[in-house]
């Protein structure tokens, strides 16, 4: 469960979010949307524990800075996080000691899943920009999270990495895993959200069940209130 | 207007406009002005002429600087070569209609700028050179100037380097043959004449060969020296020997890269793209490796570590893929300049304020700096100071090694006491403790939306303040109380080592928040 209560997050005079509040439940995948510079990266490193702020962030009940709430979350960030000079399999190595967990062999599956297992042993700065983003979702993984945060998860990758990504995206929701998806691909969220909310200027401007089937479609609510059409 | 004008002169006109437009660039270039008119100013004592000492050490270190410069600039022809350009001309003249000379010389041109950019830092020091060698400040403008002339030539022979060998190993090896070759022959011509002359102190002999007139054939640096030094000296021939060989070279280098390789674009097109990828990846807060082209990946797996103290693994895998061994090469030339500093000046305690002064540049480089920039040391569950013990471990032995083989030379060359030396050794090393501390309670108390430049200059402020008390201490043990030199430069280290223990704590939470990137 991930509860964001009343989050303002300023850099000097900018309101980067202003008093956002939503909470995604357990096997619940919630996505964040919202047209460039609408606050989808600011508000996802604030849950991830990177950025100050004011207001609440709950993992599980935990708050988001204690090492509770830290063993429970899975970030991926916008720009893949790899280190040069490990390999692929060290990454991963490195994630599950810093989370004192043994490797049950998930390590290797997600590898294998995302055809990185032949490239076990390459440095990070060997890989090219999709190869390093699917490392960075292996890491975000490892630890077996329950709050899974992904800010553009599929920007980069390949058609067989995103049709990965969406059967791990299902798993997740199967497990009771808590998810939430920051992008600006509408479409290929679609098939399988729960809750999707839409941010412009700092703020959210509307929020969406995926139950509600009579009102337009998530992609036409999008560009009538971001292109400023009508209300949601 | 030709396109090429126009880019350039609007670029200058946006550039000076953003300065207004932006306060913090304002501030920061009138605090700079401001600090260059301080030097000058409190610096600018009437000197005696007796005193001041012999032109022929200025003469010699000028060379040097121009030496090292030169070397250093223009070896990068072997890795990545060195672009003038940025990537937006390569995507946007490479592929129109300009010709290749044409742009050549517009990329020549922006680099000249950036050259005399970079020696700025010369202009601050002034107080000393003037104290010690009554240079004037049209002195240290000239030298900013052979500065600018050194660093863009060297530029130039890397970007022909690079041309001439990509792609071929054996044009690698033919050329490093060629420039490793000649700097060797100097370097042993100059060892020759050293050890040739009469008995007597190390000091004259030094400058003697440092004199010599075949080191005016030192490429580059060589005859920039002597026209530098002539124009300090208003020794018309020597200028215009200097300026003929400077347009000499230009001209060669000019005529030898657009001849000999007129397709000059794919090897531009490297270098700007590791520049460019290098830019890219400080704006997004990206740790940028200075790694090694071709790395050697060895034994595989981390093996230990468990929580924190897995960053400590880490780093030591890191490095050693790395070859970040204990010293890397700017430990080795600031150790180097620190050792004739002191040689020159025979002054142990100048060469420790020397070692400190440099080693505030380049504290922020160790690996600890470049793991803040990436999210994964704030997401790992373990408390925030035992990680953050963990992942400036590695500071410990690199900066006790760098400072050994800082002072250990002076053993030699001055006759210091081991005691001294000793505590040089430990003084320094609290002093690097004291800056990383300084460093990280800087990235503790400012966000992310802090100027990178403003941020450097409290950096430099607040290290320097930071020395105050330790460095007071130690002046009043050592002159007011007559205790010996060893033990006051000791108890200014257990001071420093007490005020950096006392930063680390204060900033023992930068591991909860990464307001400092943009991670």
């Amino acid at each position: 469960m991930l509860q964001v209560n009343h989050v303002t997050k300023k850099y000097g005079k900018l309101t980067a979010n202003r008093d956002v509040s939503f909470q995604i439940g357990d096997g619940e995948i919630a996505v964040l949307l919202g047209p460039n510079g609408a606050g989808k990266s600011t508000i996802i490193k604030c849950i991830a524990g990177l950025l100050r702020f004011e207001g609440e962030i709950l993992l599980d009940g935990f708050v988001n800075k204690t090492l509770d709430a830290k063993k429970r979350l899975g970030y991926v960030p916008e720009m893949p996080a790899i280190y040069d000079m490990l390999t692929v399999g060290e990454h991963l190595e490195f994630m599950l000691r810093a989370y004192k967990m043994e490797d049950d062999g998930t390590a290797d599956r997600l590898l294998e899943r995302f055809e990185l297992l032949d490239k076990k042993n390459k440095l990070g700065k060997e890989l090219s920009k999709g190869m390093q983003q699917k490392l960075s979702l292996c890491c975000a993984l490892v630890h077996r999270p329950s709050v899974i945060i992904f800010d553009e998860p599929m920007v980069g990758l390949d058609p067989h990495a995103i049709k990965q990504l969406k059967e791990v995206f299902l798993e997740l929701r199967q497990s009771g895993a808590s998810v939430l998806i920051s992008t600006h691909m509408i479409d290929s969220v679609e098939a399988y959200w729960d809750k999707a909310y839409i941010m412009k200027d700092g703020a959210f401007v509307a929020e969406r069940s995926a139950s509600d089937t009579t009102e337009a479609s998530l992609e036409d609510l999008f560009f009538a209130l971001t292109e400023g059409g009508a209300d949601a | 207007m030709s396109a090429l004008l126009y880019l350039v002169t609007h670029k200058l006109k946006n550039r000076v406009r953003e300065i207004f437009h932006r306060p913090s660039e304002l501030v920061l270039l009138l605090i700079g002005a401001a600090l260059v008119v301080f030097v000058v100013f409190t610096g600018n004592l009437d000197v005696d002429p007796g005193a001041v000492r012999p032109r022929a050490e200025l003469s010699a270190i000028i060379f040097a600087l121009y030496a090292l410069v030169f070397v250093l600039t223009a070896k990068n022809g072997f890795v990545n070569g060195a672009s003038m350009f940025s990537m937006a001309d390569v995507n946007l003249l490479f592929t129109g209609p300009n010709k290749e000379k044409t742009l050549l010389s517009y990329g020549l041109f922006s680099q000249m700028g950036r050259s005399l950019m970079l020696g700025l830092f010369i202009l601050y020091q002034y107080s000393w050179v003037h104290r010690a060698y009554g240079v004037t400040l049209t002195d240290l403008v000239i030298l900013l100037v052979g500065y600018g002339m050194t660093a863009f030539l060297g530029q130039m022979l890397a970007m022909l380097l690079y041309s001439f060998t990509s792609g071929s190993d054996s044009r690698v090896r033919l050329a490093k043959g060629v420039f490793y070759g000649v700097i060797g022959a100097f370097v042993l011509y100059f060892a020759f004449l050293v050890l040739r002359a009469p008995e007597g102190e190390l000091l004259p002999k030094v400058l003697a060969a440092a004199a010599s007139p075949v080191l005016h054939f030192f490429p580059v640096a060589g005859f920039v020296r002597l026209g530098t030094v002539g124009a300090m000296e208003l020794h018309a021939s020597h200028i215009a020997i200097g300026l003929g060989c400077f347009a000499g070279c230009l001209i060669l280098y000019y005529i030898l890269i657009s001849v000999l390789d007129m397709d000059f674009y794919e090897d531009v097109l490297k270098a700007t793209e590791v520049s460019f990828s290098a830019i890219t990846a400080r704006k997004e807060g990206k740790a940028q490796e200075q790694a090694p082209r071709n790395v050697k990946v060895g034994k595989t797996g981390l093996g230990k570590g468990f929580g924190a103290s897995v960053i400590a693994q880490k780093h030591r895998v890191e490095n050693r893929r790395g070859k970040v061994l204990l010293l890397d090469l700017t430990s080795v030339v600031m150790a180097v300049v620190t050792v004739a500093f002191a040689f020159f000046t025979k002054q142990p305690v100048g060469a420790l304020v020397m070692s400190m002064y440099l080693m505030i540049m380049t504290i922020g480089t160790g690996r600890w700096a470049k793991e803040l920039l990436l999210p994964y040391v704030y997401l790992i569950p373990e408390p925030p100071f035992r990680k953050l013990l963990y992942m400036l471990r590695e500071q410990l032995p690199a900066l006790l090694m760098q400072s050994a083989v800082t002072f250990i030379p002076l053993y030699f060359l001055l006759h210091c006491d081991p005691l001294t030396v000793a505590a040089f050794i430990l003084a320094r090393t609290s002093a690097g403790w004291l800056f990383i501390g300084v460093d990280l309670l800087l990235h503790r108390w400012f966000g992310a939306g802090s100027n990178k430049a403003l941020l450097l200059m409290f950096y430099f402020l607040f290290c320097s303040l930071s020395c105050v008390p330790g460095a007071a201490f130690a002046v009043v043990l050592f002159q007011i109380l007559f205790i010996p030199l060893s033990v006051s430069v000791l108890a200014m280290a257990a001071l420093n080592l007490l005020l950096a223990l006392l930063l680390l704590f204060l900033s023992r939470n930068v591991l909860s928040a990464s307001e400092s990137n943009n991670q």
